[in-house]
């Protein structure tokens, strides 16, 4: 029993983590599923918010309201998509908030608009340049960037951190259908801007 | 530029992307993939869409800095007020006092039960001790015992030396005990 509470939380599973974290207010729990999701939250919210400063200020805003609210955490939940919705809300209410405070994030309520104006792929951009894997990553970081943000939100998740249409439906508190369609809009969106770089000669 | 020509394209375009996933079930699978063998256009825009996705996966990460773990945990010792080790880990019981009650009446039900406990322990420290008190000698039984010593003593002695002998090892009795 006694070798069961000293057990080192790296070797637990999140339902356990979560666990001791609610029945022992076990900060080294908390701890271990902070280190195990900070890397793909922050990737997460630095994508839906264009690499903002705030970033990393609300990725830990996203584990102090985990913190706080780990006592509602749901059993048959999945700790990374919990901490994706808390995210995910987190974002949404800075984007409503810049409505009224106008910086450099956009409108979470705009999805369609984008789907009739597509750009002409980057005539402009240098081919010797775009060779170069710098330029490629940073043409498909600006591309990624231009989508609507609830397109941008299903990609990220999906293609970028891996989850499955289930959680990131879980993730955005929406059906799966809806993920399918916000997937199958947002690649048309990036195919498109980077035809370019993934259409053959 | 990819162009949807028929009605058979465009279903496949909308399956593309759950085909280069490997979710499409079975049955639509073998649709498209018979499509695609008769479609170059096709297979151009899937080879596109794998490209695309190959592209997003290959994305950097930013790094947190590492100043990330110090400032989070100050943020959340802010949160606890007093810092994340808190004293009720020491009493597992009493971590329920702190869970999140429903309604202010429940939340005031320690500090009710706490001023009921010190109310009873007032009541009873004012009670009478009943149980326990000193009782004097029964006067026959005295008398008796004192004629009886001073017989064994002898009858010169002094009678009031006797007195005193016998109130040394004397005087307070339990209740109910005997002589």
């Amino acid at each position: 029993m006694i070798a069961l509470l000293r057990r080192d939380p790296a070797g637990l599973s999140d339902a356990l983590l979560v666990e001791r974290v609610r029945e022992r207010d076990d900060d080294r729990a908390f701890d271990e599923i902070v280190r195990r999701y900070k890397n793909r939250i922050f990737s997460y919210v630095c994508r839906m918010t264009h690499d903002s400063p705030d970033a990393e200020d609300l990725t830990q805003e996203v584990f102090v309201r985990a913190y706080q609210s780990i006592r509602r955490f749901r059993a048959d939940a999945a700790v990374d998509t919990w901490l994706y919705r808390i995210a995910t809300n987190l974002v949404i209410d800075r984007f409503r908030r810049s409505k009224r405070a106008p910086q450099q994030w956009e409108p979470w309520d705009e999805e369609e608009d984008a789907l009739g104006g597509l750009p002409a792929t980057d005539r402009e951009s240098d081919p010797a340049a775009s060779a170069q894997l710098g330029e490629l990553q940073r043409q498909v970081r600006k591309a990624v960037d231009a989508l609507p943000a609830k397109l941008r939100a299903a990609v990220v998740l999906h293609d970028i951190e891996g989850l499955s249409y289930e959680e990131v439906a879980e993730a955005l508190g929406c059906p799966v259908g809806t993920v399918k369609s916000r997937l199958f809009n947002g690649r048309s969106l990036l195919r498109r801007k980077l035809a370019h770089y993934v259409e053959a000669d | 530029m990819w162009k949807r020509t028929d009605g058979a394209c465009g279903r496949t375009a909308r399956w593309l992307g759950e085909y280069s996933d490997g979710t499409l079930p079975l049955p639509r699978r073998r649709v498209v993939e018979a499509h695609l063998r008769a479609c170059a256009a096709c297979r151009r825009e899937l080879e596109a869409t794998r490209r695309t996705l190959a592209l997003l996966a290959d994305l950097p990460r930013r790094e947190l800095s590492d100043q990330f773990d110090v400032l989070l945990h100050a943020r959340l010792a802010e949160v606890e007020g007093v810092g994340r080790r808190r004293w009720w880990a020491l009493f597992p019981v009493a971590r329920h006092l702190r869970a999140p009650w429903p309604s202010p009446l429940q939340r005031l039900a320690p500090a009710g039960a706490l001023a009921a406990g010190a109310l009873a322990l007032a009541v009873w420290q004012i009670q009478p001790l009943q149980h326990h008190r000193t009782v004097p000698s029964d006067p026959p039984a005295y008398v008796a015992a004192l004629v009886q010593e001073h017989q064994l003593l002898g009858a010169g002695a002094d009678l009031n030396s006797t007195v005193v002998s016998h109130n040394l090892g004397d005087g307070v009795l339990e209740e109910g005990e005997e002589e």
